[in-house]
């Protein structure tokens, strides 16, 4: 499960990046965020994963503290960030490998395989070097590290930026796999379409406010491109 | 978990170019430069035992025991083979050390036309190579270590797993320090493959561990600019940033210390001119001598006699007629004069070493100035450490300084023991010159002197046959045979190992603060 309780970021520059954000994602939930740039879509995530601290309030990672005891909550968060670009010298299994190890995992080479070939990697590109791979395979073996990883919390930021179609439809289905596998998956995304279509549940963000959220059933009846707006418009 | 980053570091960075490149640059360089010196120390070898040769063949003009004063004993150290990996001073001080009972050795007594300390271009030794290479190289393996992984975004996957902080940069340092390392040591073992093909260099199991020594001091460089690198690239947030900044430190610690150094101690210690300076004080201190000598002289034989000062400065009784009455009433003043002025001169002797010890005092003091200069910016401290375990820095050559003077301390205690300063031994050859006349021998000595092949017993018999096998026991008066072996001095690991400590440690030293410093930084830096 992943919480956050009056989480707020004001940077030095005196920008507040985001404002007593109260929200649960429950394992087995996937929760999509939505919002414009700079609405403080990336700042959850940054303060989720502890990359920068909160000025105010906690982030809460299947019941660890993310400030207090970083490290363990680090073990059960898997974060794929919007632009994967790993290491382009090494192959797509040596990246894999490495990450795996990084998360405390030890596999074998079959179950790398088998990694990769759930995220649709063609059995070619796992000994070639990542910087032969196009961005959606960059973006399939990412996910493949998540998947090795198979942290009780998922955090992925815009992680459909730059996919084709199918690959983007692709990388839903496995999104969904992972909710249906009990895990609690947060993407930031500004894919509206995608969003109302895999999500449970899903907010608007604007300035550092959650300003909205809603469920899956409450999304049959209204139009969330329309609300979007009407919520982006809004002084 | 540090292993797993260092591994990672190290895949990703051998798979590159710029290791390609670096490796095969070390190789090549480091080869090449092996190459030359090698050849240069096979010929310094010879050139070195030819020398030997002929110093030990001047020993055989000796007729008489005062003419251990011109032509002198000496010791002598064979050219260090780890000269190919600092050459330091070896080519500019003299590996042949005279001494006497009437002279001690010191740094003067160094050729005066190959002043070591006057020297200030480097040769290309393997730790001017590594120096001015390697520590490029190691700016580069780490110039974009953290904040190449910031802008390509993989930073912020490293940092969502459950690994240390300090881990993370512990093993970039290990991983990027064995990228660095291995073309070292593959230049390295270039090196030694060419050294080794050379039939005249063979290493001995000390000079292997000094070799060790070397390659550690070598790593521990490339690990000090790798910091230097790494640290850099924890405080930018551009790759192309740290360059410049890599490469700026870069030249001011290779190429601008140096030079600043040499001057700023020019500038802080400014000096008369040595070589005048040296001159005049010997001058003054010739002039006190023969002063003493001759008004000691004059009083001990009462009165003018028909003899020149080089009686008395180291030649034997000449142009007397032996067994003439003249001869007979000087022998016994001159052995009673040399029996009282010889342990004169012994102790004369020493306060000249001390005397010309202090002339050099202001320029080793101006030495060790300029090292502790390059010391306080640490990474100049490498090719003192390197010259200091190869045995052919300025300490090394005091130690063999120190080596003559205690042969020359064995030389008089065997000169007193003996007898041999209170005989008439010491100052005439007697009964030959009645056997056989002086000028044909003389000429005959000088011929058997230019034929360099030949060895001392060959020498002596053919004497024998010359004087006709009967008054050779009475002109062999002088015998060297019993002379105390000066042993040649060798630098050994014991003696090394002090000289570089200092220099090893601050290297060791920077290298800790660095990494604290590379630590410190990545801790407090954030991930966007």
């Amino acid at each position: 499960m992943l919480q956050t309780i009056d989480l707020t970021k004001r940077y030095e520059d005196g920008v507040l990046a985001l404002d007593h954000l109260n929200l649960t994602v429950s394992g087995g939930e996937l929760f999509a965020l939505l919002g414009a740039n700079g609405a403080g879509k990336t700042t959850t995530i940054n303060l989720v994963l502890g990359f920068i601290d909160p000025t105010e309030g906690t982030a809460v990672i299947d019941g660890v503290d993310v400030v207090e005891n970083p490290l363990d909550s680090k073990e059960r968060v898997a974060f794929l960030p919007e632009n994967v670009t790993l290491y382009g010298n090494l192959t797509g299994l040596q990246n894999l490998h490495f990450f795996a190890r990084l998360a405390g995992k030890r596999c074998t080479r079959e179950e790398y395989a088998m990694a990769l070939r759930r995220v649709g990697l063609p059995e070619r590109a796992f000994g070639s070097r990542v910087r032969t791979y196009s961005k959606g395979m960059r973006q399939r073996l990412g996910i493949a590290a998540v998947l090795v990883k198979d942290a009780p919390v998922v955090v992925m930021d815009e992680p459909t930026s730059g996919l084709d179609p199918a690959g983007a439809a692709d990388f839903c289905d496995l999104l969904m796999e992972m909710r249906d596998a009990g895990k609690a998956v947060f993407i930031s995304t500004h894919d509206i379409f995608r969003a109302r279509e895999i999500a449970d549940r899903v907010g608007i963000m604007k300035e550092g406010h959650l300003v909205m959220v809603r469920d899956r059933e409450e999304l049959k009846s209204e139009d969330l491109e329309r609300i979007y707006l009407d919520y982006m418009r809004a002084a | 978990m540090i292993a797993a980053v260092a591994y990672k570091e190290f895949l990703a960075g051998v798979l590159t170019y710029r290791f390609a490149m670096a490796f095969g640059a070390c190789a090549v360089l480091m080869g090449l430069s092996a190459y030359a010196l090698v050849d240069e120390y096979a010929l310094r070898v010879e050139a070195h035992e030819v020398q030997v040769v002929q110093e030990r063949a001047e020993l055989d003009n000796i007729k008489v025991y005062a003419q251990l004063l011109e032509y002198q004993p000496f010791t002598h150290r064979p050219p260090s083979p780890l000269a190919i990996f600092g050459e330091g001073l070896e080519d500019r001080l003299g590996n042949v050390l005279h001494f006497s009972h009437g002279s001690v050795p010191t740094l003067l007594s160094a050729p005066q036309d190959s002043n070591p300390l006057m020297h200030a271009f480097p040769v290309f030794d393997l730790a001017t190579i590594s120096a001015l290479l390697l520590s490029l190289v190691a700016l580069f393996f780490a110039y974009d270590s953290v904040s190449g992984e910031r802008q390509a975004g993989t930073l912020s996957l490293l940092f969502s797993n459950p690994v240390p902080r300090a881990h993370l940069l512990l093993g970039k340092w290990l991983g990027g320090l064995a990228c660095t390392g291995l073309p070292v040591v593959a230049g390295f073992a270039v090196a030694l493959l060419v050294a080794l093909s050379e039939p005249a260099l063979h290493f001995t199991g000390d000079e292997w561990l000094r070799i060790a020594l070397i390659l550690a001091a070598t790593l521990l460089y490339a690990s000090l600019f790798y910091l230097l690198g790494l640290w850099l690239s924890v405080r930018v947030d551009r790759p192309a940033t740290g360059l410049v900044v890599a490469i700026s430190i870069w030249a001011v610690l290779t190429v601008v210390v140096p030079t600043a150094s040499a001057y700023l101690v020019g500038e802080l210690m400014p000096m008369e001119g040595e070589r005048e300076a040296r001159e005049v004080r010997k001058q003054v201190r010739q002039e006190e001598l023969n002063k003493r000598r001759f008004s000691e002289v004059v009083d001990l034989l009462q009165g003018p006699l028909p003899i020149g000062p080089r009686l008395f400065s180291g030649g034997y009784l000449e142009g007397i007629a032996i067994g003439s009455g003249l001869y007979r009433e000087l022998v016994p003043k001159v052995q009673a004069f040399y029996a009282e002025y010889e342990p004169h001169r012994i102790r004369e002797a020493e306060k000249i070493g001390r005397l010309d010890d202090q002339i050099l005092a202001d320029r080793v003091a101006q030495v060790r100035l300029d090292r502790t200069i390059r010391r306080l910016l640490v990474a100049t401290a490498f090719p003192g450490a390197v010259s200091a375990l190869a045995g052919t820095d300025l300490a090394s050559y005091h130690g063999f300084i120190e080596h003559a003077r205690r042969c020359r301390g064995d030389l008089v205690a065997w000169l007193r023991q003996g007898g041999i300063l209170s005989s008439p031994r010491y100052f005439t050859p007697d009964d030959v010159e009645r056997a056989v006349g002086r000028q044909e021998l003389r000429a005959y000595v000088d011929e058997l002197r230019s034929r360099v092949d030949l060895s001392w017993a060959e020498r002596r018999a053919m004497i024998h046959d010359f004087l006709g096998g009967t008054a050779l026991r009475e002109w062999d008066t002088v015998d060297l045979s019993r002379l105390p072996a000066f042993a040649p001095y060798r630098a050994t690991l014991s003696e090394v190992v002090p000289h570089a400590a200092v220099d090893l440690s601050l290297l060791a030293l920077a290298n800790v603060l660095l990494l604290m410093l590379a630590v410190h930084g990545f801790l407090r830096r954030e991930v966007v």
